[in-house]
């Protein structure tokens, strides 16, 4: 007999659950129950089974049993309870539903063990993601990738969106082969206890929607709302932490200051040796050093710890939320305080964020998100080349020299102390105390949004984001510099502003078994990014530094705007919440691009099958299973504004009363440029087995990236430094692994947690351009050492010299000198790690917990400077070795008419002149694993917190970057590159690797 | 979708249509240095190596003979783009077009100046691709033989010289050298000429004697008023002297270092001018109080006062020499004198009269020439020294007489009249040095002695060139080898087509 049956869904708190499929087991008969829980379904057979399934809560079977009226109540499925995450365009979808991987972190995995920025947060977190971290001090930038280097030279990094809207996460200022500091990237505005999750993107299919800045992946943040809030809530979150430098030099510490086996006999050698170890077997006797004071000749080993202060950071975040069914807000505010290990450098972040969430009609819904960032960094620390830089000293002073004797830094004049002859080598001192920079950012973020439910299963939603940046700098080089004693200073005015208006019409509705949910919609992106610059040289009054006391002053104005106007569309269609397939498509215009070749279309498709819902004999140690497929496009890698022609401009100073003027570019100009296809494909498959203990999620991913513009290096010869070019082509291929299971879970309350996530990326630079076999990225300072590209081989390759050898292999020798001849310039090794883990535990009884996290890289190689300069320098071991110092080096081998030759040379000569010119002998595995982060925390229960009007209270002593559990590269820390771009693998006098310690309390009220 | 993209995509900071006139300033200005490669190729290099400055340090690579890839590759390196860059385009807008001729030919001796001094200092060097990356889209030139290049400026610079033509237009004031006068010009043609010419002597006699002949027909400079030269401003660097500003600034900072800076003069040029008693001795040269303080010259210029420093020794070393040496031995040796010759405000010399009749007097001597050897002998220490009126010096006429009178020309012996002209063309191109380096290369004078530094690059011999820049074995590794395969070994020792 047929009947139909009805009734009500109900969830854990008794409320009516809307939406649940409700559909007749072993048939497609099925219907949804209504918002307020109500269903009916006509035809029902009394021997019939109702399925309810609603996403986030566990399947129920009811048999009808001849009964009209049946009511449930579902209960949430803690496996997949939170498994709803927010993907593009800030659509929350079932993570069941999508067809390429995504990760999903919580915001409380970024809090308590925190770094200023959040990039270096997700370090060995995401199977797939390689944040990469520089060694500039506080509120520097990071290098984050996702699923490898996708394009030859223009950004690698993913895009950043919050709560919808892409925010700017440019690196306004960095270290090169020159020198320079790091002034942050724009994830450094982010306020950990602000981040309600953090959604990995990491596929095309994914990124699709966002366009063509997604072709990297997508990092979204959604912030924390007053949402669900009833009354007011206070949440306070604080975190004290102290950092100390962890000295990883092993120097000889036989021979002292001096050149050639002798130690200083007068001031003026002292000055010359006063970065050079090569000198007489220390044996305490009084020798004069730079300052023309005799002290003892006897090592000093303690230089690094001696000269960097214990830095800390504190940071307070205190946050209001409340709200009813029909309006919520949360409010926070929060301040940030680091002070370096380099004395005087500092960052500080205020921000204040509200959210106000409202529904202001029947069917219309506000949100919104505004936050205020001020920022200052003071005297970030110079790197690389040593103008300024005060590492170099802290590395490279002789080590017979203590380097507080080099304190103050100045002379009666407040000149600079010289230390050593060169005057680009800065006294340490002077370098952190007289020499000035600062960044101060200010920064508005807002994100407003209207929603309007035309009907029940249609809605328009309009919705505008902004990010605007005002960052000022100052920097200053005093009165007595040695290296121009008229001092010299600059400003800098930089705005980066950028607006994202987008609207768009969605569609959901279901039909019989089938749920279609679609889009289409538009966006325009507008970007300005200015800079102003005055500044000059010679202070007419010494000490005294502001622009107008100037001798000779300069300027330049840049005003670089873009837009990319975009068209989308996007249908995700499922069937039974089993089988589910998306299709994307989107249309990009970039105002940077010639009109002939400034559009490109892209599409994506995407299936997943959910096969643990699918089986009608569900085995019981299987509690999900789902695979997927993908395949994706995304088109991107425009230009900067203004590549497309040859322009001239005319020069800030005219000589005597005549303009000069010049080409303006030194990068050859083309009309040509086209934007880039990144084309991905991805398989996967997600398990939970035996109700959740273990669960893998594994995938497999193809990206190729096609017609890149690249900016490629050129010969100086061409009269031009580099050219933009469409060339190229780069293959990413990888599997992903993240492994999580509860290895042990008693009723006591005892659970310990345990993730493993790996990730292997083979990269491969298919092609490069007819002609061109290989492309330039970055140069160490040192000169003889670069990041290259070569065609065939894994993305920015280490190249540079070996020693040159004959057809028998025997190295060849320059008559005159004795030393080995420089080989042809080739590549050494490769300079991104391929092979990426982390390893999470966290252990918890009670209020106890303690959690760590161990990450490694494997695979990459680092051109150390620092251990090259070592080498030149006679600090390094091997400058001591077999007692080279007394018995010199003898080199045997052919000389450059092939004759054999064989000469014996001071150790001097010959580790300085191969330390230069050999590159391969500063190159080292970069291979690592550390023990990253380190909690123990204490919840203190409730029942102790009894009346008092606090809801919880936890306390957790936190630490990062405890212990390097395993490095192949010595001196240095294999994380020491000192800049985020595309050329990585070179390291140079660097903020030598600390360690930090502290406490974190969480209250809530 | 794409509405109002081009305007928004065009800079508001800059032009599309180019000024040559200002096109052409800007292109001399800088051919007189940035700084950064006057610091490294001119002075601490080239500078060093014929003994005009002298060092302690080791990063004065050329006082030691060290090699120093930063230093030998800076003058490369700047020259192709900023020297090269705007000449090539300056050439390519003009080409062609009879209005604008003599805009044209004037470049084109200008272009023969930029290349002449890149090659004398690297030997083959990339020269007709060179300089086209936008122009004709090579990203990587070939190299071309020195033989090749010398050729085709000879051709050029004929070609250019006779095309310069009174009636037509020219770059007018913005014209730095000659204010546009082209009469001006085709003698600086002629001399430059005569420079090139001469250069090859080594190599192919009768190809010089066929370019010094073509040269002296053509009209050369006839006095002080027709040099090459480049008027400077102490106001800001696009005015300064760059040479003098970082001997300034970079080394003597006189008021600071009192006198223990980096770089001295040499003993070997100090010596020269000491031993003569050459008037132009307390314009080139003080002591460091001198420097610090325009009032102390008197006694800090005072010829006897001057003292050269050795080439070739550090601080340890030099005790060697010197046994009484200590801390303060080194501010009692002589520096480039800021207020004069060096001052920020003093001309940069591209080519001046002096060395016109030096090299006149050498084709005089072969037989090449016109008049006596010994007139054009004198009259080129005559312009060298009156050219120090451009420094703010006056160098009395009677005092040139006297030098003279006391320094005659030798009467006979080729090796005894070569010696005194190209010793005096040595001393007439202090801070010149890319000049003063291959000339000396090409006749051996003054007899240098060379130093033998521990760890040099040359086994104690003065280098012959330097080495290629290191971005030219990785960017342009091609053309790079292929060049090397045909020149020699790119290193200090493996001599220039001219100097085989």
């Amino acid at each position: 007999q047929e009947r139909t049956v009805s009734g009500k869904v109900i969830d854990e708190k008794d409320q009516g659950l809307p939406g649940v499929a409700v559909t007749v087991k072993g048939t497609t008969k099925g219907t949804n129950a209504d918002v307020e829980g109500n269903f009916s379904l006509a035809g029902v057979k009394d021997t019939d089974v109702l399925v309810f399934s609603s996403i986030g809560y566990l399947k129920q079977e009811l048999g009808v049993n001849g009964q009209s009226t049946l009511n449930v109540k579902l209960v949430p499925d803690v496996a997949n309870l939170e498994e709803v995450v927010v993907t593009a365009l800030g659509i929350s979808k079932d993570k069941k539903a999508l067809a390429y991987a995504v990760t999903e972190v919580k915001g409380s995995d970024f809090t308590q063990a925190r770094e200023v920025n959040l990039g270096n947060a997700l370090s060995g977190k995401i199977a797939g993601v390689n944040a990469t971290s520089t060694a500039t001090g506080p509120g520097g930038s990071s290098r984050v990738l996702i699923r490898g280097n996708g394009s030859l030279s223009g950004s690698n990094q993913p895009l950043y969106v919050i709560n919808g809207v892409p925010i700017d996460n440019t690196n306004v200022g960095s270290a090169g082969m020159w020198g320079g500091f790091d002034t942050g990237d724009g994830l450094n505005s982010i306020n950990p206890d602000d981040i309600e999750s953090m959604t990995v993107l990491k596929g095309g299919t994914a990124a699709a929607l966002y366009g063509s800045r997604a072709g990297n992946g997508v990092i979204l943040i959604t912030t924390k709302t007053g949402k669900g809030s009833k009354g007011i809530g206070v949440e306070y979150n604080g975190t004290y932490t102290f950092e100390k430098v962890r000295d990883l030099t092993d120097w000889q510490y036989l021979y002292g200051s001096g050149t050639q086996g002798v130690a200083p006999t007068s001031k003026d050698e002292a000055l010359a040796n006063g970065a050079v170890s090569w000198g007489a077997k220390l044996d305490g006797s009084p020798v004069v050093q730079f300052d023309g004071v005799s002290r003892p000749y006897s090592a000093q080993k303690n230089n690094i710890e001696n000269f960097y202060r214990t830095g800390s950071t504190f940071s307070n975040t205190v946050a209001i939320s409340g709200g009813d069914e029909k309006m919520n807000f949360r409010f926070s505010a929060s301040n940030a305080d680091s002070k370096g290990v380099v004395p005087n450098a500092s960052f500080n972040r205020k921000s204040f964020n509200l959210s106000v969430n409202a529904n202001l009609a029947k069917k219309l819904i506000f949100e919104s998100v505004v936050q205020y960032n001020i920022e200052e960094g003071r005297n970030r620390s110079f790197l690389s080349d040593t103008p300024k830089n005060p590492n170099f000293a802290a590395y490279m002073i002789a080590n017979s020299v203590d380097i507080r004797n080099l304190a103050p830094g100045v002379d009666s004049r407040n000149y600079e102390l010289l230390w050593n002859s060169n005057v680009y080598a800065q006294n340490p001192y002077f370098a952190t105390d007289y020499v000035k920079n600062s960044d101060d950012r200010k920064r508005f973020l807002g994100s407003f949004s209207l929603r309007y439910n035309l009907t029940d299963w249609l809605y328009v939603r309009g919705r505008v984001g902004t990010d605007l940046n005002t960052i000022d700098f100052e920097s200053i080089e005093p009165t007595g510099i040695a290296y121009a004693t008229a001092g010299s200073m600059g400003t800098n005015v930089r705005k980066i502003n950028e607006t994202n208006g987008e609207l768009l019409l969605g569609f959901t509705k279901d039909i019989g078994d089938f749920s279609l949910n679609a889009i289409v919609g538009g966006n325009q992106m507008y970007r300005v990014n200015q800079n102003m610059y005055i500044g000059g040289s010679q202070f007419v009054i010494p000490f005294n530094y502001f622009l107008g006391n100037l001798t000779s002053s300069d300027r330049n104005i840049e005003y670089k705007p873009f837009k990319i106007n975009s068209l989308f569309a996007s249908a995700d269609l499922s069937w039974r919440n089993i089988l589910f397939l998306t299709f994307t498509g989107r249309e990009d215009w970039f105002s940077t691009l010639a009109p002939a070749n400034n559009r490109i279309f892209y599409p994506s498709v995407g299936l997943g099958y959910i096969l643990s819902d699918a089986l009608s004999d569900k085995p019981s140690w299987l509690t999900y299973a789902k695979v997927r497929g993908s395949w994706a496009q995304v088109g991107g890698g425009y230009p900067d504004p203004y590549a497309l022609n040859l322009t001239y401009t005319l020069q800030g100073n005219p000589y005597s009363s005549y303009p000069l003027m010049n080409i303006g570019t030194s990068t050859i100009p083309n009309q040509n440029l086209k934007p880039n296809t990144s084309t991905t494909t991805e398989f996967g498959i997600e398990t939970k087995l035996f109700q959740n203990r273990i669960g893998l999620d594994l995938t497999y991913y193809d990206r190729v990236t096609t017609n890149d513009p690249v900016k490629a290096s050129t010969s100086s010869a061409s009269g031009y430094n580099d050219v933009l070019l469409n060339v190229g082509k780069v293959q990413n291929k990888g599997i992903e692994i993240l492994l999580s299971g509860t290895p042990v879970k008693t009723p006591g309350g005892f659970n310990w947690n345990a993730s493993f996530n790996m990730a292997y990326n083979a990269n491969t630079v298919v092609k490069i351009a007819d002609g061109l076999p290989t492309l330039s990225l970055d140069e160490s300072r040192t000169r003889n050492a670069y990041i290259y590209h070569f065609e065939g081989q894994p993305y920015g390759m280490i190249a540079g010299s070996r020693m040159k050898r004959d057809a028998s292999g025997n190295v060849v020798y320059n008559k005159a000198t004795g030393l080995p001849v420089q080989g042809d310039f080739e590549m050494l090794a490769r300079g991104v790690p391929p092979l990426t883990m982390g390893l999470t535990n966290t252990v918890s009884y009670k209020g106890v917990s303690l959690g760590f996290l161990i990450d490694g890289k494997f695979g990459g190689y680092i051109y150390s400077a620092t251990n090259a300069f070592a080498m030149s320098r006679g600090l390094s071991q091997v400058t001591t070795d077999n007692n080279v110092r007394e018995t010199g080096v003898t080199v045997t081998g052919v000389d450059e008419q092939g004759e054999s030759f064989t000469k014996t040379l001071s150790a001097q000569d010959y580790y300085s002149g191969i330390a230069t010119t050999i590159t391969d002998q500063s190159v080292y595995k970069s291979d690592f694993l550390k023990l990253r982060q380190m909690t123990l925390g204490y919840s203190i229960p409730k029942s102790v917190l009894g009346k008092m009007p606090i809801q919880s209270v936890s306390l957790s002593f936190v630490a990062r970057n405890l212990f390097i559990l395993y490095k192949k590269v010595p001196n240095v820390d294999p994380e020491s590159t000192y800049n985020s771009g595309n050329g990585q693998g070179l390291e140079m006098f660097g903020v030598p690797p600390t360690r930090s310690y502290g406490l974190n309390l969480m209250v809530k009220f | 979708c794409d509405k109002g993209f081009v305007e928004l995509n065009t800079n508001p900071n800059a032009v599309t249509d180019p000024i040559l006139e200002n096109l052409f300033t800007y292109n001399v200005v800088k051919t007189a240095g940035t700084g950064y490669e006057n610091h490294r190729g001119n002075l601490i290099y080239a500078g060093a190596m014929v003994q005009h400055f002298a060092s302690l340090t080791t990063y004065w690579s050329g006082d030691k003979y060290l090699s120093n890839v930063e230093y030998y590759s800076a003058f490369f390196e700047t020259a192709y783009t900023n020297q090269v860059k705007e000449i090539e385009q300056i050439i390519a807008l003009t080409k062609d077009k009879p209005e604008l001729s003599n805009k044209y030919n004037i470049a084109r001796i200008w272009r023969a100046f930029i290349y002449h001094r890149i090659s004398d200092l690297y030997g083959d060097i990339p020269y007709s691709e060179a300089g086209q990356g936008y122009l004709d889209g090579i990203l990587s030139p070939k190299y071309d033989t020195q033989e090749t290049i010398y050729k085709d400026m000879l051709k050029e610079l004929e070609e250019a010289g006779a095309g310069l033509d009174a009636a037509k237009v020219s770059y007018g004031a913005a014209d730095p050298l000659y204010a546009g006068d082209v009469v001006k010009w085709k003698k600086f043609a002629n001399s430059l000429m005569l420079r090139l010419g001469m250069r090859m002597t080594k190599v192919d006699a009768a190809s010089a004697e066929t370019y010094v002949k073509k040269a002296i027909a053509g009209g050369l400079m006839t006095s002080n008023d027709d040099v090459a030269r480049l008027l400077h401003y102490d106001t800001n660097d696009n005015n300064r002297n760059l040479d003098a500003n970082t001997l300034k600034t970079q080394e003597y900072d006189a008021a600071n270092l009192k006198g223990k800076a980096n770089s001295k003069l040499s003993k070997t040029l100090v010596d020269f001018l000491q031993t003569n008693d050459d008037p132009r001795l307390p314009y080139i040269a003080t002591l460091w109080q001198g420097n610090a303080d325009r009032n102390q010259l008197p006694t800090a210029s005072a010829p006897a006062a001057q003292k050269g420093l050795p080439n070739g020794y550090d601080p340890t070393t030099i005790k060697t020499l010197i046994p009484s040496w200590n801390d303060n031995s080194l501010a009692t040796y002589s520096e480039a004198n800021l207020n004069y010759i060096a001052s920020n405000a003093a001309p940069t010399v591209f080519q001046s009269y002096a060395e016109v009749e030096y090299l006149l007097a050498e084709a005089a001597l072969r037989g090449w020439g016109d008049g006596a050897a010994a007139t054009h002998y004198n009259k080129g220490v005559t312009a060298a020294m009156s050219l120090f009126s451009i420094y703010g010096a006056t160098i009395p006429a009677a005092s040139i007489t006297a030098y003279l009178t006391v320094h005659p020309f030798a009467t006979s012996g080729m090796t005894a009249q070569m010696e005194q002209i190209h010793t005096q063309y040595w001393a007439a191109t202090f801070l010149n040095s890319y000049e003063a380096y291959a000339n000396w290369r090409r006749t051996g004078y003054p007899a240098l002695k060379p130093t033998n530094y521990t760890g040099n690059a040359t086994g104690g011999v003065i280098p012959r060139r330097l080495r290629y820049p290191a971005s030219e074995t990785s960017k342009n590794a091609v053309n790079y080898r292929a060049a090397v395969a045909i020149q020699g070994p790119d290193d200090f020792l493996t001599r220039v087509w001219w100097d085989k």
